[in-house]
């Protein structure tokens, strides 16, 4: 049966286009101020982190999304405490983050009673295996991102352009930073019932990155869910027809279409030149 | 008894990792000067300009503007920060670029853009001559008319002090000649603080030079002599007077 007709019938597969549609959502409109901040690397620490709260959330016997939103916020925290002052060396502290949340996390999931089976689906997502209650933590999350980015929006874009001249005009900066980062970390844990902890990066990039040629961060943000979805829906596509894994294949389709949109630009943009030289 | 300045600051000392960056700064600047900062690189002019505005914390020393710490006098002040530290492909268009002066500070954050921010907005575009380019994105202008939509964007604050750091580096001689003349306009109704390399342009617009080479000394324009400048830039400056006959009457 192809990917079509079984969407029809088969629940698994309506709840697996569910979430990369909902993913989509946060991930555009966060992807932008992710890549618009450069703070890629820092929103990759914060995801590999995750993995000491889904530990502790397997050691402590509780929901390991709750535990994956807990250390994610945590995260946040401490990187933006971290580097509010901007002396630090910031690489070397998402770093040392980055690592030691990932070793915690192996430990705990090491030293919890029982087998565990889950440890794949939390590095490289399962969104096969996507159930009603991350279907709901999902929404919950997206009602979040929105409804605060949404409010927040003339703030957060014009702090994200030049944060200096923000604060002269008595904008709480460093506040907008601590919740850009919290937004960032609840985008993440979302991320990561897609396409696991180690792929989140590419699903919170790559989309943004396709939308950088828009005329504003607003239809950035809205080009950037459209690419998204677009991208995890033929990832979706091809992941069941071929048989492949589900997240992995995602992040090569999102990739492949970054490739093309970059290379029509770019051609574009040589054909304009040659055309103002003749 | 004098009339409060716009600006001004005592003993205004700031360390750099062990380095004396600035070193007991004193200033004061009377509303309605046109000031030019001048000094060589790496003089701490822009540093200067940061702990003005209360962007730093200086080690040592007082600011009042507007006779109020920096936090709060600065809401009157209109900043035009060095336009090469931007990243110019950021997806912003003129209009929404200028729109960033008009944010009010405090909470909410949320209220919407009233219609008289939509006249800040209009006016200051026009005031810079750059109406026409309100819809057009950043990274699609030139160095000039980057300059005049951040200079816009200051003047959409409605400030009675207008700061800029080296507005005119990235500009061709015609164009920089211009964009004083839009200075010496806007002087009539605020008080300007540019920090300039040229001391040609700036002999001929402002009326006050300030030399800083991590201390200050300030000088009326005609005051500005080759020693003066040998002083600050520890070698002999040629000065050229080409002074137009109609500015000195």
């Amino acid at each position: 049966m192809s990917f079509w007709s079984s969407l029809l019938t088969q629940a698994f597969l309506q709840h697996a286009l569910l979430a990369t549609l909902l993913a989509s959502l946060s991930c555009g409109v966060i992807g932008s101020f992710v890549v618009l901040k450069r703070i890629a690397f820092l929103a990759g620490g914060i995801a590999h982190g995750v993995l000491a709260g889904m530990g502790a959330a397997y050691l402590l016997g509780f929901s390991p999304m709750l535990g994956a939103v807990l250390a994610a916020v945590t995260m946040a925290f401490l990187l933006w405490r971290l580097t509010l002052h901007r002396r630090q060396n910031e690489e070397v502290l998402i770093s040392a983050l980055w690592s030691v949340g990932m070793a915690a996390g192996l430990i705990m999931i090491a030293k919890a009673p029982g087998q565990n089976p889950d440890l794949m689906t939390y590095l490289f997502g399962n969104i096969l295996m996507v159930g009603h209650e991350q279907l709901l933590w999902m929404l919950g999350l997206d009602a979040l991102v929105l409804l605060v980015v949404t409010a927040l929006f003339p703030a957060l874009a014009a702090a994200a352009f030049d944060e200096e001249f923000a604060q002269l005009r008595g904008i709480p900066v460093d506040a907008l930073r601590l919740l850009l980062l919290v937004l960032v970390a609840l985008t993440v844990v979302l991320l990561i019932q897609v396409a696991g902890l180690i792929l989140v990066i590419a699903l919170l990039t790559l989309p943004a990155a396709m939308a950088w040629h828009a005329p504003s961060v607003g239809s950035m943000m809205r080009r950037a869910v459209l690419w998204a979805a677009a991208s995890g829906t033929a990832g979706l596509w091809l992941a069941y027809e071929l048989d492949w894994p589900a997240g992995a294949t995602m992040v090569l389709a999102t990739a492949t279409l970054f490739l093309a949109t970059e290379t029509k630009a770019r051609w574009q943009a040589r054909r304009q030149r040659g055309g103002d030289a003749a | 008894m004098s009339v409060m300045p716009v600006m001004e600051c005592t003993g205004i000392t700031l360390y750099r990792n062990g380095y004396k960056v600035l070193d007991g700064v004193n200033a004061r600047l009377p509303a309605g000067d046109f000031v030019a900062m001048v000094g060589p690189n790496g003089a701490g002019k822009t540093t200067l300009l940061k702990v003005l505005l209360g962007l730093l914390e200086a080690d040592a020393g007082e600011v009042r503007l507007f006779g109020q710490p920096p936090q709060i006098g600065r809401l009157r002040a209109g900043y035009v920060p060095q336009s090469g530290r931007f990243d110019t492909r950021f997806p912003v268009c003129v209009g929404e670029l200028v729109a960033h002066g008009t944010l009010a500070g405090g909470w909410p954050l949320w209220r919407r853009r009233t219609a008289g921010q939509e006249a800040a907005i209009t006016q200051s575009l026009e005031a810079c001559g750059i109406a026409h380019l309100s819809k057009r994105r950043i990274d699609s202008l030139s160095g000039g008319e980057v300059q005049r939509a951040l200079i816009a964007r200051a003047l959409a604050v409605n400030p009675q002090l207008l700061i800029l750091d080296e507005p005119t580096a990235n500009i061709d001689p015609s164009g920089q000649e211009a964009l004083f003349d839009l200075l010496a306009e806007l002087n009539r109704r605020m008080t300007i603080l540019v920090v300039s390399h040229d001391l040609g342009l700036t002999t001929r617009y402002a009326r006050t030079v300030w030399c800083l080479n991590r201390s200050l000394c300030s000088h009326q324009t005609v005051d500005v002599s080759a020693e003066t400048l040998a002083a600050l830039y520890g070698y002999p400056v040629r000065v050229i007077d080409h002074r137009p006959d109609w500015r000195s009457t």
